[in-house]
């Protein structure tokens, strides 16, 4: 993405604003903001449907490998590029809203499907993607009757079923409980770890998000304002909490240990409890 | 001390479950800020709704400011025990925000005076003062979610129990529901949260009951339940980052439970040394 601006029609303010970004293969990049930062429309950009569906004025570009979004129809933008493989795939915060068929069979197979990926190859990636998201043996199961944490590893193995090569998490946590949220940090550092895909995590909290990616990205009121790796944007405590972002306790408490010159100045933020320890204890 | 809520022994069971409460008994004291924790399906949703006889236990009793309720409907309880859902649309259906506020002390028969007097101090309280005559689905998750809690305080129950007031809130939606739940508590009301949020219970909360199974597995103030770690577990939580950090260098950090604490408590180390250690 390279200076966008984009209005939802009838509107004035600018729902992103002059805004540049790139992901390349295999990064895991982080989002965070406040509500109606800008977040959400971000990701309906990256997959075409701003502002192919949702109509409003697109000005700067938009690039989905390689395509531009404003002049390519948005079945022709979003077809896989490579034999096989998507180029997009998203979930969403409610895991429950993703599901579309009676078993998670099914509901993992339906976007390879729509790929056109033939059924052997099918078959092979559904026992692959349970695998990578610790579901083997829930192939027969009823996608209701699964946990919170469950359905949103349902939804991530059927985008993983599409091999995108940019897969969008919009909040996969926001309905979960403590048990579910540590299954898809989890999960998220695995999807890291294979370099297959670059992905793009939607997120209130920073405590969990920060250790979990390659790099930040802060939104404020449809503009850019910070990114860069999350120990670089977790210095600026100040600005994070100014934005109404919540910074890590343990940025902030090293942030004070400095002014306090209990510990040296670091151009480096502590991402965690350990990390502060094991400096303190120096 | 008069008890705002008496649970004795609740057993309770979803048809075809195993026991969703198993023998819980808990007493909640008028004035508290009490929050309730642990994995969806622990039991504590269950355990709130029987306080206002949303649920009836299997065996057990609840006494809700001194009077048991078996046998009282949840309506006839609403002006002494409000309770909010999780998910505000389950509870919101006028057309208007004001019609929504007004609607339960209508419903209570409170004097037309009165109900324009309470419905006008909360659209204050919770900010949606401009919003008054808008339609309520048109509303933010956040207002929505305000303006759920904003129509259970209108019936003034001495009793308020909010599920997830946070949940689907950024930090500062999140903030301002939660100042909104301390000042009822200065108000002297009795506060029940539900909340996977710890970092919520240490800032807020003034005793924390840890659900696990359908049981307590702890109770007690939020610096005493942080350290039982084996209850914790069981519960899938873990303390805030800053209590973590304080409980390891209490030296630097003291007893600190919140960030604010925590930092707060390294300043005096910065004026000097010969100031004395007493921080």
């Amino acid at each position: 993405m390279r200076d966008v601006e984009f209005r939802y029609p009838g509107t004035s303010a600018p729902a992103l604003d002059g805004v540049s970004l790139t992901i390349s293969d295999g990064e895991v990049v982080g989002l965070a903001g406040p509500t109606g930062a800008g977040k959400t429309t971000l990701c309906m950009a990256l997959t075409g449907l701003v502002p192919h569906s949702t109509g409003g004025t697109l000005s700067g570009s938009v690039k989905l490998g390689g395509r531009e979004s404003r002049d390519t129809p948005l079945g022709e933008l979003l077809s896989p590029l490579d034999a096989d493989r998507a180029l997009v795939a998203v979930t969403f915060q409610d895991p429950e809203s993703q599901i579309v068929g009676m078993t998670v069979e099914e509901d993992l197979a339906f976007g390879a499907e729509n790929l056109g990926v033939p059924r052997e190859e099918i078959n092979r990636r559904i026992d692959e993607a349970l695998a990578f998201v610790r579901l083997d043996g829930f192939r027969e199961s009823f996608p209701y009757s699964l946990s919170g944490g469950q359905k949103q590893r349902v939804a991530i193995a059927a985008a993983i079923v599409m091999r995108p090569r940019l897969l969008i998490l919009d909040e996969p946590t926001s309905e979960l409980d403590p048990q579910g949220r540590a299954e898809i940090f989890e999960l998220i550092g695995r999807l890291a770890a294979s370099g297959e895909y670059a992905v793009l995590v939607v997120e209130h909290a920073l405590d969990d998000l920060a250790a979990a990616v390659d790099r930040l990205v802060i939104l404020e009121s449809g503009k850019v304002r910070f990114d860069a790796p999350p120990a670089e944007v977790l210095r600026d405590v100040d600005r994070l909490v100014e934005i109404g972002v919540r910074p890590p306790d343990a940025s902030v408490i090293g942030i004070a240990a400095e002014r306090a010159g209990l510990l040296p100045p670091s151009p480096i933020a502590f991402l965690d409890d350990a990390a502060l320890l094991a400096a303190l204890a120096r | 001390m008069t008890s705002a809520i008496v649970a004795e022994n609740l057993w309770f069971r979803y048809p075809g479950s195993a026991p969703a409460l198993a023998d819980v008994s808990l007493e909640i004291p008028e004035g508290q800020f009490l929050a309730l924790v642990g994995q969806n399906g622990s039991g504590k949703t269950t355990l709130a709704k029987h306080f206002n006889g949303l649920l009836r236990p299997e065996r057990g009793r609840v006494e809700v400011s001194g009077t048991d309720i078996d046998g009282r409907a949840t309506a006839d309880l609403a002006s002494t025990i409000g309770y909010c859902y999780q998910n505000p649309d389950h509870q919101i259906f006028a057309a208007t925000v004001f019609e929504e506020i007004e609607f339960g002390p209508r419903n209570l028969g409170v004097t037309e005076d009165e109900v324009v007097r309470r419905t006008g101090r909360l659209l204050d309280l919770v900010r949606l003062r401009g919003e008054a005559d808008r339609y309520p689905f048109s509303l933010g998750r956040g207002q929505r979610q305000k303006l759920a809690v904003a129509s259970v305080l209108a019936m003034e129950p001495r009793i308020v129990i909010v599920d997830e007031p946070t949940t689907g809130l950024d930090w500062q939606g999140g903030q301002a529901m939660m100042e909104v739940m301390a000042e009822l508590h200065r108000d002297g009301r009795t506060v029940v949260i539900i909340t996977h949020d710890m970092n919520i219970v240490a800032e807020y909360a003034e005793r924390v009951v840890v659900m696990a199974n359908g049981r307590i597995v702890a109770d007690g103030e939020p610096a005493d339940v942080f350290v039982q770690e084996s209850a914790l577990r069981e519960a899938f939580l873990r303390p805030p980052q800053a209590f973590r950090i304080a409980r390891e260098r209490p030296d630097l950090f003291a007893s600190s439970l919140t960030v604010t604490q925590a930092t707060d408590a390294l300043r005096p180390v910065s004026v000097g040394v010969a100031a004395g250690g007493e921080a």
